[in-house]
């Protein structure tokens, strides 16, 4: 049977009796979804493409470990988006709020900064794009994963091994922040 | 009910029971609040979606498992030691922790130290006025000098990120990073001040530090954790930048030569129309096809520098014209000249706003401005000379800093601005601009 037919949990019942081409087999499959994954979460392409190799580096490490009944996506995941967490609270990222904020209020407020430059809809998608940015890493993670990854509330518990109702109240909270702060940018704009 | 987010999220993804499913379709059919709370939820979801992540080369993806596996490999093979070798790290065992953290300590410090340099020579001064000026003056309120501290405080941050993550640059000598440039003597840094952006960039010292992020620099860093030669040969670097370098580089290096870059429209259409994407820059309204390649990405920046620069000196120039009163015409002025400082007091009503004619080649716009008369001609003209100032200058750095955020060229070019203003703005200049700050928020008042 050829390596890319085979299901999940076949390579990686290959995989843990050895076979490398087994394992190669699961990143190629999975290595675009892991890099945008922490991509996302990081919006760094350096960092996303460090945490990326390191999720399948601890993958591969922890696989003896694995239950096969499991979705293997859930296990991936996982450490991908644990290796993003950790590596949000060690940057910090509330202190780099770049200087380049600075002068496009200061643009904005003057009337300078010119609406052609980027249009309404433009503006939203960085305004918003800046807004999950700044969510704390635990609220971000749970966005990332249903707005990009499309799973489910029971999935992303499952995946973040939080109960549902943690999923639940953290994506309301996600999305009125995220709604409050397009609004508020919408409102501003027509004044 | 009562008005509840959590349900209203809830719903959204059709995880509500039944009977609360009712309540609440019950409850939005009169509270207008929650109807647009949830009209408001599913808007962002379909917002977010269009957010666009960075598209990656064949050759990236192609590459990543190896890279993966490689990495195991060195992993494994540091795992697996020697058994004597295992037998006298277990002897030392709690001494080796300590030492560990003893050295982990050690480390830390002289990393900080070394930051702490970097931070001294690489702190970002932001290009208008200086934090002391302006608050000798005390004409600027103190959220904007605040604000310029901040984003110091930010960019050493960052420095500070710089220095501790990508330990390869820290282990060059001082000499070889590119902002060493900033330590020289003052007439080396004027000399390099005047050297092209692009040309500097290809300078040898800044080289290495200057490649973008590209397959063959993910192939080099990973060579540096390694300390082998597995990935990243001469060989394999060449065959990327093959791949890098497309053929519409030509076709976008007219693009931008054709663009009439003598005025302030042109400047803004040269920032609108172009975007840096996935490392390379885009020529926004053409095909995807029309990626351009790093040496015309830095002949793109060089322009932009250079553009800016020119603007911002024939508005100073023309600013200090119509402080002592003259307005010349285009053909008269001499572009090359720096500004002279001002000697006379501002000679407001003897701007003559008329006889365009000869006026309408340098600055149209503010010409018309000040033929429409009524104001202070100084002061209507100032006013656009702020406007421009922050336009150029400002909307120069926000187009170099939103795209190219942390890297070199970024630096570099903020270097250059930064000692063209350092220069270029006479101690006389700058006061003026800013009596002219302070009479115009007074005007707004």
């Amino acid at each position: 049977m050829r390596m890319e037919n085979a299901t999940d949990s076949e390579l990686i019942a290959k995989a843990k009796a050895g076979n490398e081409n087994a394992f190669r087999q699961l990143v190629v499959r999975y290595q675009k979804k892991i890099f945008y994954l922490a991509y996302r979460m990081t919006k760094d392409k350096d960092a996303a493409d460090d945490l990326a190799q390191e999720t399948f580096i601890r993958t591969y490490q922890a696989l003896g470990r694995f239950k096969e009944n499991y979705p293997f996506y859930t296990y991936v995941y996982r450490i991908c988006m644990n290796l993003s967490i950790n590596y949000h609270r060690r940057q910090k990222l509330t202190l780099y709020e770049s200087r380049t904020e600075n002068w496009e209020q200061m643009l904005e407020q003057q009337g300078i900064f010119p609406e052609s430059i980027s249009t309404a809809e433009e503006k939203n998608l960085t305004k918003l794009e800046g807004e999950i940015d700044r969510l704390s890493p635990d609220y971000k993670a749970v966005v990332v994963l249903k707005f990009y990854e499309n799973l489910s509330c029971e999935e992303i518990a499952r995946t973040l091994e939080i109960p549902l109702g943690t999923v639940l109240s953290r994506l309301a909270r996600a999305r009125q922040k995220l709604a409050q702060a397009l609004t508020k940018k919408e409102a501003a704009d027509e004044v | 009910m009562k008005c509840n987010v959590e349900w209203l999220s809830a719903y959204l993804d059709g995880l509500l029971s039944d009977d609360k499913r009712a309540k609440l379709e019950e409850h939005l059919k009169t509270c207008e609040a929650c109807a647009a709370k949830l009209e408001e939820f599913a808007r962002v979801e379909a917002v977010a979606k269009k957010i666009s992540a960075p598209q990656l080369s064949e050759a990236y993806w192609e590459n990543f498992a190896s890279r993966v596996q490689n990495k195991l490999a060195i992993r494994e093979r540091q795992k697996t030691s020697p058994a004597w070798l295992e037998a006298l790290e277990s002897f030392f065992r709690p001494t080796t922790g300590k030492l560990a953290i003893a050295g982990s300590v050690a480390v830390i410090i002289l990393l900080t130290f070394v930051s702490l340099d970097q931070w001294k020579k690489e702190t970002f001064r932001p290009p208008v006025f200086e934090p002391e000026t302006l608050a000798q003056e005390g004409k600027v309120d103190s959220v904007q000098v605040q604000a310029k501290d901040e984003s110091e405080f930010q960019t050493a941050e960052k420095n500070k990120e710089i220095g501790l993550v990508e330990d390869k640059r820290l282990d060059q000598p001082a000499r070889e990073r590119p902002t060493a440039i900033l330590s020289k003597k003052p007439a080396e840094n004027a000399a390099a001040a005047s050297v092209p952006l692009g040309r500097a960039l290809a300078t040898p010292e800044g080289q290495k530090s200057n490649e973008e992020p590209s397959l063959a620099a993910y192939a080099e860093r990973d060579e540096a954790i390694r300390g082998d030669t597995v990935l990243g040969t001469a060989g394999k670097k060449a065959e990327i930048r093959k791949e890098v370098a497309t053929s519409q580089v030509k076709v976008a290096a007219e693009e931008i030569e054709k663009s009439p870059s003598q005025n302030a429209n042109s400047l803004l259409k040269l920032q609108q129309g172009v975007t840096i994407k996935d490392d390379r820059i885009q020529i926004r309204g053409r095909e995807n096809g029309d990626m351009v390649d790093k040496d015309t990405q830095n002949s793109i920046i060089e322009k932009l520098t250079s553009e800016a620069i020119k603007l911002h000196k024939i508005y100073v120039e023309e600013l200090l014209r119509l402080q002592r009163g003259v307005i010349v015409s285009g053909a008269d002025r001499p572009s090359t000249t720096s500004p002279k400082p001002a000697t006379k007091e501002r000679v407001s009503a003897s701007a003559p706003p008329s006889s365009s004619s000869d006026t309408t080649n340098v600055i149209p716009g503010i010409r018309e401005l000040i033929s429409k008369g009524g104001e202070d001609p100084v002061l209507v003209f100032a006013k656009s000379c702020e406007e421009t100032l922050y336009i150029f200058i400002g909307g120069h750095y926000l187009f170099l800093n939103r795209h190219l955020p942390n890297s070199d060229e970024a630096k570099m070019a903020n270097t250059r601005l930064d000692e063209f203003l350092k220069k270029e703005l006479s101690d006389s200049t700058r006061q003026r601009l800013l009596q002219i700050q302070a009479e115009l928020k007074k005007l707004k008042k």
